[in-house]
């Protein structure tokens, strides 16, 4: 089978196959918008689904490729799943309930088999965020930040390891094995405030001085604003970053840890998470312009709804 | 090993007469020897003691003079007892002269001799018994041997009986094999009739006939019961070049009560739907297991009235009506008729259909009245349902003529089979484990979805299944589903089915469903 593949070749396979696979699942029908603006892939309590932008002429290497087809179906579980009704107003929270929701409904899309290739498919979907993670200069494992990200890769029992912070293990092991309970997205939410409680009660405080970070005031809700996402994921850290093989958390046999970054830090309620979602984005000269995007070929003001106004009614899931 | 006294004295015993008499005569010149007895007795006892040997008496001239030797085996046998019993009796003598001189101390060295010589005798005796012993057991070993031999071969030969019984016929292959056989002879009277443009005379004269009638559970394994309850029969043919069955073929109950209602009622069925989803093998298993003739005509673009119905040419001469593949098998009883991909024809070209497919048909064409034969089946097999294709998956095809569609009283929408039915078929067909089946399955299922929505990409059918699966047995699995599945696309829909891989084939699993 083909090794590359050029951009429009990828925007017209993926979204027939996403129609497919939504059609396979016995879900209602979505509709895929390529936007300039996302970097990581989204869908709404509509079913509209955001994916990055990739321009006509890219040329899409085979693995690129693959994560998309490992976003539609991660998204797709959303749509199966996800209740889009419950959320949170906190940031942190609401990562948190992301992490654990992507869990949730992966554990749960795995164990039907809902496509035959689906473990696989996302295994490599977060060995590739993981991979990215472990690789991006500055990163802070013990910053609260990273918290949802790390909860959200442990508790995939399918993922490589991550560097956990010292003190998180507890906390992130009885998460993980709670995950198994949970029923509905309600019950997602309730785990992620008691992570968050535990986040805030049962770690020491941050000894560093507090920095001021754009967009992290009470209530906001970056994620609904696609625009937001690009740029958060080179935020600066300490810069450690360790990374050791170490075998699973002791006991647990859930989750794995890649090593101890050092102590982890108290979570206060002014502290924002890094995005917990599956990141999708070509290479900086591959990603779209706007050159191509089907929602607003078939919905004439798409963009005018969805992005000219901050009520719009969806939340990266 | 030294001989025993009796066996010296059998071998002497057998040599002639003469000899024998002069042997003994040269060997003690003073002796009177006067039977052969004596004279073995005497050589005997010297071959014994050392003095002379066997060879000795053999080279012994005959006397020119002497008498005959004896032939007579019976009498030469009681000679040889005689002359054994009394060198026997001489040894005794001996032996008892021994006996007593050993008792006397100035005969001690004889008595001694005597007794080794006795001991001697005893030891030849018994090695003589062990000898034989082992001769007989010998013997018994081979005869054991060669009776267990025997017995494998009866075994063996029990074995090929048993196969023999086991074998069993397959009638219909056989049926098949004298068909084509009979067909071949005939064929030279098949072509006159033929140039005669009397095929529908003959046809009806020698043409198939129903030989039985059988209940449809008997023929297609389902139980099929009208509206009243009772089975719905099979009208069975006998036409001799009727198609082979399929074994692994697959029946709808769906597809097949329509077509148990159109076998006796001159029903045309219209079958449309994607392609592999089974419409021209339908009507062609349908033949093969009433036993019915079948007859497929392709139709294309440029396709002619002429092409299919007939058209006059010249003959010796005379212009004459040579009838086209439609009206010969329009004239053979039993003939199931496939009009293939009919929607690629023009419509004009296919209005002379109207008037033969009407029921009770009498059309006057090509200077004879046509009628169908007894038990004609026409289906007509299409990808759009007679409605054409705008999106360009069925290029060429047109919209059909209303009034040609309304001759076929059922427009039949074939689907892809079920899930199970299409495991079971692909099972069936490639010998793979169910597993492995369910799971392309499933791939296959999902790239079909949407497509009767205007997606472009094509449905792959029951064929690019059995193709990928095939592949696998030599081809990388990837290789194997861009060449069956993924290839015949274009570009934009062969990346879907590529997405489709990524999200269903699961590589680890069928790697090990095919070690």
């Amino acid at each position: 089978m083909k090794r590359t593949f050029r951009g429009w070749e990828v925007r017209t396979g993926v979204e027939a196959a996403a129609h497919k696979i939504c059609s396979d699942m016995g879900l209602p029908t979505v509709r895929i918008v390529w936007s300039s603006k996302v970097s990581t892939a989204a869908i709404n309590s509509s079913g509209k689904m955001y994916l990055a932008d990739i321009r006509d002429d890219a040329t899409i290497s085979r693995a690129l490729f693959n994560r998309y087809v490992g976003y539609i179906v991660h998204e797709l579980l959303h749509r199966k799943y996800t209740n889009f009704a419950y959320n949170s107003d906190k940031q942190y929270i609401q990562q948190l309930h992301n992490a654990i929701e992507d869990i949730w409904i992966e554990r749960k899309g795995i164990a039907a088999k809902l496509t035959g290739n689906i473990g696989p498919l996302l295994t490599e979907l977060i060995g590739q965020m993981v991979a990215e993670a472990l690789a991006a200069p500055g990163m802070d494992w013990t910053a609260v930040e990273q918290y949802p990200f790390v909860l959200a890769v442990f508790g995939r029992r399918y993922a490589p390891p991550v560097p956990v912070a010292q003190g998180l293990l507890p906390i992130f092991i009885e998460a993980s094995s709670r995950v198994d309970d949970c029923a509905s997205t309600s019950d997602t939410l309730v785990l992620a405030k008691w992570v968050y409680d535990q986040l805030q009660q049962t770690l020491p405080p941050d000894p560093r001085p507090a920095e001021p970070k754009p967009g992290d005031q009470p209530g906001d809700k970056p994620g609904d604003k696609p625009g937001d996402q690009p740029g958060e994921e080179g935020k600066e850290g300490a810069g450690k970053g360790q990374e050791g093989p170490q075998g699973g958390a002791p006991g647990d046999g859930k989750g794995k840890v890649a090593g101890n970054p050092g102590k982890a830090q108290r979570v206060t309620s002014a502290d924002t998470a890094r995005e917990t979602e599956p990141g999708a984005r070509p290479a900086p000269g591959d990603s779209g312009s706007g050159t191509y995007d089907i929602g607003s070929v078939r919905q004439p003001y798409h963009h005018a709804n969805t992005y000219g106004s901050s009520s719009q009614n969806w939340s990266l899931k | 090993m030294a001989q025993s006294l009796n066996e010296i004295i059998r071998v002497v015993a057998l040599l002639p007469l003469k000899q024998v008499m002069a042997a003994a005569a040269k060997a003690n010149p003073v002796a009177n020897i006067q039977t052969k007895s004596e004279a073995v007795a005497l050589l005997a006892d010297l071959i014994y003691r050392g003095t002379t040997d066997i060879s000795w008496v053999q080279a012994q001239k005959i006397p020119a003079d002497g008498a005959a030797p004896l032939k007579n085996v019976a009498l030469a046998n009681v000679i040889d007892q005689t002359v054994i019993e009394a060198a026997q009796r001489r040894a005794d003598d001996a032996t008892a002269k021994a006996d007593r001189a050993g008792t006397e101390a100035g005969l001690a060295a004889k008595a001694a001799s005597s007794a080794v010589a006795v001991a001697s005798r005893a030891e030849a005796v018994a090695l003589d018994a062990v000898a034989g012993v082992k001769a007989a057991a010998a013997a018994a070993d081979v005869t054991a041997a060669n009776l267990a031999l025997l017995a494998d071969d009866i075994r063996t030969i029990r074995e090929r009986v048993g196969s023999l019984a086991t074998v069993k016929i397959d009638s219909a292959t056989v049926a098949t094999a004298v068909a084509a056989a009979v067909a071949g002879a005939f064929a030279p009277f098949k072509k006159a009739v033929i140039d005669a443009g009397a095929e529908a005379a003959v046809g009806s004269l020698a043409g198939a006939v129903v030989v039985d009638r059988k209940p449809a559970l008997d023929i297609f394994g389902i139980d099929i019961k009208d509206c009243k309850g009772n089975q719905v029969l099979v009208d069975i043919w006998n036409a001799s070049d009727a198609p082979a069955r399929d074994a692994n073929w697959i029946w709808s109950e769906g597809i097949l009560r329509y077509l148990l209602l159109a076998q006796g009622t001159e029903t045309n069925l219209w079958f449309g739907g994607e392609r592999g989803t089974g419409k021209s093998d339908t009507a062609k298993q349908f033949a093969a297991a009433t036993g019915r003739s079948f007859v497929r005509i392709n139709f294309r673009k440029h396709t002619a009235a002429e092409d299919y119905v007939g058209q006059g040419g010249l003959v010796g001469g005379s212009t004459v009506f040579e009838p086209g593949s439609f009206l010969r098998a329009f004239a053979a009883p039993s003939t199931v008729i496939l009009l293939d991909e009919v929607t690629m024809a023009p419509g004009g070209e296919l209005a002379p259909l109207n008037g033969f497919l009407e029921p009770s048909s009498a059309v006057s064409y090509g200077g004879a009245v046509r009628r169908r034969a007894p038990g004609v089946m026409v289906f007509a097999a299409d990808n759009t349902l007679g409605n054409g294709d705008d999106s360009g998956r069925y290029a060429g095809t047109g919209t059909m003529n209303s009034s040609l569609i309304d001759r076929f009283s059922h427009v039949i929408a074939f689907k892809h089979l079920p899930f199970a039915q299409e495991v079971d078929a692909v099972v069936r067909h490639t010998g793979c484990t169910r597993k492995l089946a369910e799971h392309i399955c499933s791939a296959i299922i999902a790239a079909r979805a949407k497509v009767e929505t205007g997606d472009i990409v094509d449905a792959p059918s029951i064929r690019s299944v059995v193709a990928f699966i095939r592949g696998l047995s030599i081809l990388p699995i990837e290789d194997a589903w861009a060449t069956a599945v993924v290839a015949r696309q274009p570009s934009e829909s062969a990346t879907a089915l590529e997405a489709i891989y990524a999200a269903y084939i699961n590589t680890t699993l069928i790697a090990r469903e095919i070690a």
